[in-house]
Protein backbone atom coordinates (compact mmCIF):
# COMPACT_ATOMS: atom_id res chain seq x y z
CA UNK A 1 0.00 0.00 0.00
CA UNK A 2 1.70 3.38 -1.20
CA UNK A 3 1.90 6.19 1.73
CA UNK A 4 -1.13 8.55 1.31
CA UNK A 5 0.17 11.98 -0.51
CA UNK A 6 0.80 14.01 1.67
CA UNK A 7 -1.60 17.36 1.75
CA UNK A 8 -0.32 20.71 0.69
CA UNK A 9 -1.20 23.48 2.93
CA UNK A 10 -2.64 26.22 1.91
CA UNK A 11 -0.39 28.95 0.59
CA UNK A 12 -1.84 32.31 2.58
CA UNK A 13 -4.16 34.17 0.83
CA UNK A 14 -4.82 37.92 2.11
CA UNK A 15 -8.58 39.01 2.61
CA UNK A 16 -9.00 40.58 -0.61
CA UNK A 17 -7.11 37.83 -2.65
CA UNK A 18 -4.26 38.40 -2.77
CA UNK A 19 -1.17 35.78 -2.80
CA UNK A 20 1.50 35.90 -0.14
CA UNK A 21 3.78 37.80 -2.29
CA UNK A 22 7.28 35.44 -2.85
CA UNK A 23 9.67 37.78 -1.86
CA UNK A 24 8.74 37.60 1.81
CA UNK A 25 9.91 34.53 2.03
CA UNK A 26 13.17 35.17 2.05
CA UNK A 27 12.30 36.70 6.18
CA UNK A 28 11.26 33.55 7.27
CA UNK A 29 14.26 32.22 8.41
CA UNK A 30 13.87 35.08 10.92
CA UNK A 31 11.15 33.70 12.67
CA UNK A 32 12.57 31.10 15.37
CA UNK A 33 14.46 34.95 16.85
CA UNK A 34 12.09 37.09 16.33
CA UNK A 35 8.90 35.23 17.01
CA UNK A 36 11.11 34.31 20.71
CA UNK A 37 11.18 38.36 20.70
CA UNK A 38 7.69 39.16 19.85
CA UNK A 39 6.44 36.78 23.02
CA UNK A 40 8.78 38.09 25.38
CA UNK A 41 7.47 41.45 25.02
CA UNK A 42 4.02 41.54 23.62
CA UNK A 43 2.64 43.58 23.24
CA UNK A 44 5.19 45.00 22.02
CA UNK A 45 5.22 48.62 19.46
CA UNK A 46 7.93 48.39 16.64
CA UNK A 47 10.21 50.61 18.34
CA UNK A 48 10.46 48.16 21.47
CA UNK A 49 10.68 45.51 19.11
CA UNK A 50 13.59 46.92 17.12
CA UNK A 51 15.83 48.18 19.85
CA UNK A 52 16.34 44.38 20.83
CA UNK A 53 17.50 43.44 17.36
CA UNK A 54 21.04 43.80 17.63
CA UNK A 55 22.43 42.95 14.18
CA UNK A 56 21.96 45.48 11.69
CA UNK A 57 20.82 43.17 8.45
CA UNK A 58 18.11 41.82 10.28
CA UNK A 59 16.85 45.41 11.70
CA UNK A 60 16.82 46.78 8.59
CA UNK A 61 14.48 44.44 7.12
CA UNK A 62 12.84 43.99 10.65
CA UNK A 63 9.37 45.76 8.57
CA UNK A 64 9.25 42.90 5.98
CA UNK A 65 9.36 40.08 8.73
CA UNK A 66 6.65 41.63 10.30
CA UNK A 67 5.09 41.60 7.09
CA UNK A 68 5.28 38.09 6.12
CA UNK A 69 4.31 37.07 9.97
CA UNK A 70 1.33 38.61 9.49
CA UNK A 71 0.84 37.42 6.48
CA UNK A 72 1.17 33.93 7.83
CA UNK A 73 -1.00 34.27 10.95
CA UNK A 74 1.99 34.32 13.20
CA UNK A 75 1.58 37.37 14.23
CA UNK A 76 -1.17 39.86 15.05
CA UNK A 77 -1.06 43.73 14.84
CA UNK A 78 -3.54 45.90 17.25
CA UNK A 79 -4.88 49.35 15.87
CA UNK A 80 -2.85 52.48 17.48
CA UNK A 81 -4.95 53.99 20.21
CA UNK A 82 -4.68 57.41 22.03
CA UNK A 83 -1.90 58.95 20.27
CA UNK A 84 0.15 55.06 20.68
CA UNK A 85 1.95 53.59 17.79
CA UNK A 86 -0.01 50.29 16.97
CA UNK A 87 1.67 46.99 18.82
CA UNK A 88 2.26 43.39 17.85
CA UNK A 89 1.18 39.99 19.57
CA UNK A 90 1.64 36.22 18.85
CA UNK A 91 -1.06 35.13 17.08
CA UNK A 92 -2.72 32.36 19.16
CA UNK A 93 -1.62 29.56 16.88
CA UNK A 94 1.97 30.66 16.64
CA UNK A 95 4.97 28.98 18.21
CA UNK A 96 8.34 29.76 17.68
CA UNK A 97 9.92 28.72 14.69
CA UNK A 98 6.08 27.12 14.09
CA UNK A 99 4.34 27.34 10.49
CA UNK A 100 6.40 28.01 7.48
CA UNK A 101 4.28 29.49 4.38
CA UNK A 102 4.28 26.15 1.91
CA UNK A 103 6.37 26.19 -1.05
CA UNK A 104 5.13 26.62 -4.61
CA UNK B 1 19.53 50.98 20.80
CA UNK B 2 20.73 54.52 19.12
CA UNK B 3 22.50 55.09 21.61
CA UNK B 4 23.93 58.47 20.64
CA UNK B 5 26.42 59.34 23.24
CA UNK B 6 28.29 55.57 22.09
CA UNK B 7 27.63 55.95 18.45
CA UNK B 8 28.50 59.85 18.19
CA UNK B 9 30.59 60.78 21.13
CA UNK B 10 34.57 59.66 21.55
CA UNK B 11 36.44 58.54 24.77
CA UNK B 12 36.78 62.08 25.84
CA UNK B 13 32.59 62.70 25.41
CA UNK B 14 34.35 64.96 22.21
CA UNK B 15 31.34 64.68 19.58
CA UNK B 16 32.36 62.65 16.45
CA UNK B 17 31.20 61.68 12.72
CA UNK B 18 30.07 58.11 11.94
CA UNK B 19 29.60 56.61 8.63
CA UNK B 20 25.75 56.93 8.26
CA UNK B 21 23.05 56.73 5.67
CA UNK B 22 21.01 60.08 5.82
CA UNK B 23 17.90 60.87 4.98
CA UNK B 24 16.20 64.75 4.97
CA UNK B 25 12.90 65.03 4.83
CA UNK B 26 10.76 68.55 3.88
CA UNK B 27 7.15 68.41 4.63
CA UNK B 28 5.60 70.22 2.12
CA UNK B 29 3.41 73.33 2.75
CA UNK B 30 4.20 73.46 6.61
CA UNK B 31 4.83 77.26 6.63
CA UNK B 32 1.11 77.58 5.28
CA UNK B 33 -0.26 75.21 7.92
CA UNK B 34 2.10 77.08 10.81
CA UNK B 35 0.62 80.35 9.69
CA UNK B 36 -3.27 79.52 8.97
CA UNK B 37 -6.06 79.84 11.30
CA UNK B 38 -5.65 75.59 11.95
CA UNK B 39 -2.51 75.67 12.98
CA UNK B 40 -3.29 73.53 15.77
CA UNK B 41 -5.11 70.92 13.46
CA UNK B 42 -1.89 70.57 11.21
CA UNK B 43 0.37 70.03 14.28
CA UNK B 44 -1.60 67.46 15.06
CA UNK B 45 -1.74 65.71 12.03
CA UNK B 46 2.01 65.80 11.78
CA UNK B 47 2.06 64.34 15.23
CA UNK B 48 -0.13 61.60 14.79
CA UNK B 49 2.02 60.72 11.14
CA UNK B 50 5.58 61.19 12.81
CA UNK B 51 4.89 59.54 16.61
CA UNK B 52 1.44 58.37 16.91
CA UNK B 53 0.33 55.48 14.48
CA UNK B 54 3.09 53.40 12.91
CA UNK B 55 6.32 54.08 15.04
CA UNK B 56 7.62 56.97 16.67
CA UNK B 57 10.14 58.20 14.51
CA UNK B 58 11.77 60.65 16.82
CA UNK B 59 11.45 57.66 19.58
CA UNK B 60 14.49 58.04 22.18
CA UNK B 61 15.25 54.09 21.62
CA UNK B 62 14.85 54.00 17.92
CA UNK B 63 17.94 52.80 16.22
CA UNK B 64 17.52 54.98 13.52
CA UNK B 65 18.18 58.41 15.59
CA UNK B 66 16.38 61.50 14.47
CA UNK B 67 15.80 65.07 14.44
CA UNK B 68 12.53 67.43 13.41
CA UNK B 69 12.66 71.35 12.89
CA UNK B 70 9.59 72.68 11.76
CA UNK B 71 9.27 71.35 8.30
CA UNK B 72 12.67 69.42 8.53
CA UNK B 73 12.98 66.01 9.86
CA UNK B 74 16.25 64.67 9.91
CA UNK B 75 16.68 60.58 10.05
CA UNK B 76 20.02 58.33 9.79
CA UNK B 77 20.81 54.93 10.07
CA UNK B 78 24.60 54.60 11.59
CA UNK B 79 26.66 52.26 9.74
CA UNK B 80 28.00 50.05 12.12
CA UNK B 81 30.19 47.75 10.68
CA UNK B 82 31.95 46.66 7.50
CA UNK B 83 30.13 45.40 4.70
CA UNK B 84 26.63 46.89 6.61
CA UNK B 85 26.38 49.69 3.69
CA UNK B 86 23.81 48.30 1.93
CA UNK B 87 21.39 46.94 5.27
CA UNK B 88 21.71 50.72 6.76
CA UNK B 89 20.50 52.16 3.24
CA UNK B 90 17.99 49.62 2.62
CA UNK B 91 16.21 49.67 6.60
CA UNK B 92 16.68 53.58 6.13
CA UNK B 93 14.41 53.09 2.35
CA UNK B 94 11.88 51.19 4.37
CA UNK B 95 11.48 53.45 7.28
CA UNK B 96 11.46 55.92 4.63
CA UNK B 97 8.84 54.32 2.75
CA UNK B 98 6.39 53.75 5.95
CA UNK B 99 7.07 57.08 6.95
CA UNK B 100 5.78 58.60 3.68
CA UNK B 101 2.73 56.15 4.42
CA UNK B 102 1.85 58.12 7.60
CA UNK B 103 2.41 61.34 6.33
CA UNK B 104 -0.11 60.62 3.35
CA UNK B 105 -2.53 59.54 5.59
CA UNK B 106 -2.43 63.01 7.11
CA UNK B 107 -2.53 64.82 3.85
CA UNK B 108 0.83 65.44 3.76
CA UNK B 109 3.33 65.07 1.14
CA UNK B 110 7.23 65.20 1.45
CA UNK B 111 10.56 65.89 -0.46
CA UNK B 112 13.72 64.27 0.55
CA UNK B 113 17.15 63.16 -0.62
CA UNK B 114 18.85 60.05 1.26
CA UNK B 115 22.63 60.01 1.13
CA UNK B 116 25.42 58.31 2.73
CA UNK B 117 28.35 59.62 4.60
CA UNK B 118 29.97 61.58 7.50
CA UNK B 119 27.26 62.46 9.67
CA UNK B 120 26.86 63.36 13.71
CA UNK B 121 23.55 63.85 15.84
CA UNK B 122 23.13 63.98 19.61
CA UNK B 123 21.78 65.92 21.97
CA UNK B 124 20.13 68.38 19.37
CA UNK B 125 23.35 69.01 17.33
CA UNK B 126 23.10 67.58 13.57
CA UNK B 127 26.23 68.11 11.43
CA UNK B 128 28.17 66.30 8.54
CA UNK B 129 29.01 66.00 4.78
CA UNK B 130 26.10 63.79 4.26
CA UNK B 131 23.37 65.94 5.91
CA UNK B 132 24.11 68.43 3.19
CA UNK B 133 24.28 65.98 0.80
CA UNK B 134 20.94 64.66 1.51
CA UNK B 135 19.82 68.47 2.16
CA UNK B 136 21.13 69.68 -1.56
CA UNK B 137 19.31 66.70 -3.05
CA UNK B 138 16.66 67.45 -1.02
CA UNK B 139 16.31 70.83 -2.09
CA UNK B 140 17.97 70.57 -5.95
CA UNK B 141 17.28 67.19 -6.71
CA UNK B 142 14.26 66.12 -5.89
CA UNK B 143 12.16 68.68 -7.25
CA UNK B 144 8.77 66.97 -7.03
CA UNK B 145 7.12 65.36 -3.74
CA UNK B 146 9.56 62.24 -3.49
CA UNK B 147 12.69 60.72 -2.28
CA UNK B 148 15.72 60.76 -4.37
CA UNK B 149 18.63 58.63 -3.53
CA UNK B 150 22.24 59.98 -4.03
CA UNK B 151 24.60 58.06 -6.31
CA UNK B 152 26.70 56.85 -3.59
CA UNK B 153 23.35 55.29 -1.69
CA UNK B 154 22.37 53.33 -4.84
CA UNK B 155 25.55 51.72 -5.89
CA UNK B 156 25.20 50.34 -2.02
CA UNK B 157 22.67 48.50 -2.58
CA UNK B 158 23.15 47.11 -6.48
CA UNK B 159 24.45 43.68 -4.92
CA UNK B 160 21.76 43.41 -2.56
CA UNK B 161 19.09 40.47 -3.02
CA UNK B 162 16.51 41.87 -1.15
CA UNK B 163 16.79 45.18 -3.49
CA UNK B 164 16.85 43.16 -6.36
CA UNK B 165 13.68 40.86 -5.62
CA UNK B 166 11.26 43.66 -3.93
CA UNK B 167 12.65 46.64 -4.64
CA UNK B 168 11.01 50.12 -3.18
CA UNK B 169 12.44 52.59 -5.66
CA UNK B 170 12.21 53.48 -9.06
CA UNK B 171 13.96 54.95 -11.35
CA UNK B 172 12.14 58.54 -12.53
CA UNK B 173 12.67 59.73 -16.40
CA UNK B 174 15.29 61.81 -15.40
CA UNK B 175 17.33 59.00 -13.78
CA UNK B 176 16.86 59.73 -10.14
CA UNK B 177 15.92 56.18 -8.27
CA UNK B 178 13.23 57.37 -5.62
CA UNK B 179 11.54 55.60 -2.73
CA UNK B 180 8.59 53.72 -4.29
CA UNK B 181 6.48 54.16 -1.11
CA UNK B 182 2.75 52.83 -2.39
CA UNK B 183 4.45 49.65 -3.34
CA UNK B 184 4.72 49.10 0.47
CA UNK B 185 1.01 48.73 0.35
CA UNK B 186 1.12 45.61 -1.53
CA UNK B 187 3.66 43.36 1.24
CA UNK B 188 0.82 44.00 3.62
CA UNK B 189 -2.07 41.31 4.05
CA UNK B 190 -4.55 44.14 4.63
CA UNK B 191 -6.38 45.00 1.22
CA UNK B 192 -4.59 48.19 0.29
CA UNK B 193 -7.06 49.37 -1.99
CA UNK B 194 -8.85 51.62 0.89
CA UNK B 195 -5.33 53.30 1.53
CA UNK B 196 -5.19 53.91 -2.37
CA UNK B 197 -8.88 55.73 -2.29
CA UNK B 198 -7.09 57.63 0.74
CA UNK B 199 -3.91 58.64 -1.35
CA UNK B 200 -6.45 59.31 -4.45
CA UNK B 201 -7.91 61.53 -2.48
CA UNK B 202 -5.25 63.61 -0.93
CA UNK B 203 -3.64 64.44 -4.03
CA UNK B 204 -6.68 64.75 -6.01
CA UNK B 205 -7.40 67.29 -2.80
CA UNK B 206 -4.31 68.97 -3.30
CA UNK B 207 -4.82 69.64 -7.31
CA UNK B 208 -7.91 71.33 -6.61
CA UNK B 209 -6.36 73.25 -3.72
CA UNK B 210 -3.41 74.49 -6.29
CA UNK B 211 -5.05 75.05 -9.38
CA UNK B 212 -3.92 78.53 -9.47
CA UNK B 213 -1.08 77.97 -8.51
CA UNK B 214 1.24 76.44 -11.27
CA UNK B 215 4.24 75.70 -9.56
CA UNK B 216 2.69 74.04 -6.37
CA UNK B 217 0.27 72.27 -9.19
CA UNK B 218 2.96 70.85 -11.16
CA UNK B 219 4.05 69.16 -8.32
CA UNK B 220 0.69 67.29 -7.45
CA UNK B 221 0.46 66.01 -10.71
CA UNK B 222 3.85 65.06 -10.76
CA UNK B 223 2.29 62.51 -7.30
CA UNK B 224 -0.77 61.83 -9.40
CA UNK B 225 1.16 60.39 -12.62
CA UNK B 226 3.12 58.29 -9.73
CA UNK B 227 -0.20 56.89 -8.22
CA UNK B 228 -1.27 55.63 -11.55
CA UNK B 229 1.30 54.26 -12.28
CA UNK B 230 1.40 51.99 -9.35
CA UNK B 231 -2.06 51.22 -9.81
CA UNK B 232 -2.22 50.15 -13.18
CA UNK B 233 1.13 48.08 -12.55
CA UNK B 234 -0.69 46.22 -9.60
CA UNK B 235 -4.17 46.69 -9.81
CA UNK B 236 -4.64 46.65 -13.77
CA UNK B 237 -8.21 45.52 -13.64
CA UNK B 238 -9.11 48.62 -10.78
CA UNK B 239 -9.12 51.66 -13.13
CA UNK B 240 -10.93 53.74 -10.50
CA UNK B 241 -8.61 53.52 -8.47
CA UNK B 242 -6.91 56.06 -10.62
CA UNK B 243 -7.01 59.62 -10.79
CA UNK B 244 -9.06 60.73 -13.84
CA UNK B 245 -7.56 62.66 -16.59
CA UNK B 246 -9.56 65.55 -15.94
CA UNK B 247 -7.72 66.02 -12.96
CA UNK B 248 -4.36 65.95 -14.57
CA UNK B 249 -4.74 68.52 -17.60
CA UNK B 250 -4.26 72.23 -17.97
CA UNK B 251 -7.27 74.14 -18.23
CA UNK B 252 -7.35 77.11 -20.90
CA UNK B 253 -9.89 79.40 -20.29
CA UNK B 254 -11.14 82.49 -21.82
CA UNK B 255 -9.30 86.31 -22.29
CA UNK B 256 -9.77 88.15 -20.07
CA UNK B 257 -12.25 86.56 -17.49
CA UNK B 258 -9.97 83.69 -16.67
CA UNK B 259 -6.73 85.71 -16.34
CA UNK B 260 -5.39 86.99 -13.13
CA UNK B 261 -4.06 90.19 -12.12
CA UNK B 262 -0.13 90.09 -10.96
CA UNK B 263 0.84 86.69 -12.32
CA UNK B 264 3.55 89.01 -14.11
CA UNK B 265 6.97 89.47 -11.90
CA UNK B 266 9.18 90.95 -14.14
CA UNK B 267 10.36 94.38 -13.91
CA UNK B 268 8.00 95.84 -16.46
CA UNK B 269 5.03 93.67 -15.33
CA UNK B 270 1.12 95.02 -14.96
CA UNK B 271 0.80 98.85 -13.41
CA UNK B 272 -0.27 99.16 -10.26
CA UNK B 273 -3.59 101.20 -10.49
CA UNK B 274 -3.49 103.92 -7.79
Amino acid sequence: MSPAPRRRAPRPKSPDGRAYPAHLRRYEPLDDELLALVGDLEPVTFDRLSSRVGDAGTLAVLPRWLASARWRGLVDESASRGGQPRSYRLAATAAPGARRAPRG
Amino acid sequence: VADTAALFLDSKRRPRLRRCAVLFLDLLGVGDMARGPDAGEHLLAISRAVSGSYRDFLSAESPWPAALFSDTLVLAAPIVGPSREAAAVLGLVEQAALLELELVAQGLFARGGLAVGEFHIHNGLIFGGALVDAYQLESQGAVHPRIVLADAAVECLRGAPEAQEASLLLCDADGRSFVDYLSRLFDEPADPRPRLRAHRKAVVDKLVLHAGERRRWEKYRWVAEYHNAVTADRLPREARLRIAPQHLGSKFQSFPAGCAAGTDHTASGPRQTP
